[in-house]
């Protein structure tokens, strides 16, 4: 579709690149189609968007210190460490600075993978750390039928991540949905989430992990429920 | 090898989560909520690297981050989900990595400090609130050209200051 370029077009691709558009809306699609058609209306969304890149920046601030080692050590191990070779690669187009990061990367590329947990190598914050973890397994009655497992592990702001591998891909409209029952209440809605195409797949919990707790999953319409429709198929007992 | 991987990894932590971790702390308001959802764009990042499909990766990491934290204050009946990794973006976006490689932090405060007010307001709803240009022109009771006006105006005026730093 043509679409002719204006002053309005300028505003919208300034306001697409702020994401102050309705998504899916007339002018979200409008801009979308024009955009790749005007030289003009890409520079004002570039420009918009280093605006917007700026603003970003004004907001950092250093977080504690303790949570560069709570992330390490909530990493689920990998199966694919190929995913990393990938990352790097693009970061080391993408970051005119980022030489010092990417030493010996080369190297890496070079050599035959290994499964690698990341926190095998912990750092020296992480070191000092305690982190508690607990494993997360297919419901018994599944048998051989279930390959998912987890694990879920506890931080100090008094929530839970919960990190799976082993999870099958999902038809069109389904989701995959985290839940906590604690002991005799009925089961509280937590997060959905979509594995990738790894079978991989983690959320974090806005609950603090107490003894008896029970974390599960189910296969839920996308969108999520307010109450399991299916049976959950993966549990974790906080120990 | 397992200590290429850790470290190749925790160097983007360290370069990547004052800004992750600001903007989630700004939109949420909560410093141990920021925490959690810093957690889980790393997290993510881990588990799906290829979600980076090229450009400049700060803007991109901040765009997952300011989407994680929106989707959790606007989230009710089902919280949250995983964050979403955007692939859409375009990859050649030399402005943006002008801002992140070459302007300073300090710059960048005080550019944003020296926008007008009714253009930093709706620009600052806009992004750190997530609000359309409609519901911002309605929050501050100005025409919707008004907004639209201040919003573009104020994006071109921010980058234009900090290219300024640059070039001199």
């Amino acid at each position: 579709m043509s679409t002719v370029h204006d002053e309005t077009m300028l505003d919208l691709a300034s306001l697409y690149a702020i994401e102050a558009l309705e998504q899916g809306g007339d002018e979200w699609r409008l801009i979308r189609a024009h955009l790749p058609e005007c030289a003009i209306c890409q520079n004002e969304y570039q420009v918009a968007r280093a605006g917007a890149s700026a603003l970003a920046l004004s907001a950092a601030e250093a977080p504690p210190a303790a949570l560069r080692a709570r992330v390490l050590a909530a990493l689920p191990a990998r199966t694919a460490p190929s995913n990393v070779v990938l990352l790097r690669r693009r970061l080391f187009v993408a970051l005119a600075t980022a030489a010092a990061i990417l030493v010996g990367v080369g190297a890496y590329l070079s050599t035959p993978t290994t499964t690698t947990p990341i926190a095998a190598a912990p750092t020296p914050a992480a070191s000092n750390a305690t982190i508690l973890t607990w494993t997360a397994a297919c419901a018994p009655k599944l048998g051989s039928r279930c390959h998912a497992k987890g694990t879920i592990s506890a931080s100090p702001s008094k929530s839970m991540t919960f990190a799976m591998h082993g999870l099958g891909p999902l038809p069109r409209g389904k989701t995959y949905q985290t839940w906590v029952i604690a002991p005799g209440a009925s089961p509280t809605p937590e997060p959905t989430f979509l594995p990738d195409s790894r079978g991989e797949g983690s959320v974090v919990i806005p609950v603090a992990p107490r003894k008896g707790l029970i974390v599960a999953v189910t296969v839920e319409p996308a969108g999520g429920s307010r109450k399991p429709t299916t049976t959950p198929f993966l549990l974790g007992k906080i120990q | 090898m397992a200590q290429g991987d850790a470290s190749a990894f925790t160097a983007i932590y360290d370069r990547h989560a004052a800004l992750v971790y600001g903007i989630c702390k700004r939109i949420l308001g909560d410093p141990a909520a920021a925490e959690d959802v810093t957690q889980s764009v790393f997290t993510q990042l881990w588990a799906k690297p290829y979600s980076f499909a090229g450009g400049n990766f700060g803007g991109w990491i901040a765009r997952v981050a300011r989407n994680a934290s929106l989707d959790i204050v606007r989230s009710a009946a089902v919280r949250r989900r995983e964050p979403e990794m955007p692939t859409d973006m375009p990859s050649d976006n030399v402005l943006e990595d002008e801002v992140f490689e070459r302007v300073r932090a300090g710059a960048i405060v005080e550019a944003v400090k020296a926008l007008p007010a009714d253009q930093r307001e709706a620009i600052e709803q806009a992004y750190f609130q997530g609000l359309s240009y409609r519901e911002v022109a309605e929050r501050m009771g100005a025409p919707l050209g008004t907004v639209k006006s201040r919003i573009r105006s104020g994006l071109r005026q921010l980058w234009e200051a900090l290219h300024r730093t640059v070039a001199t």
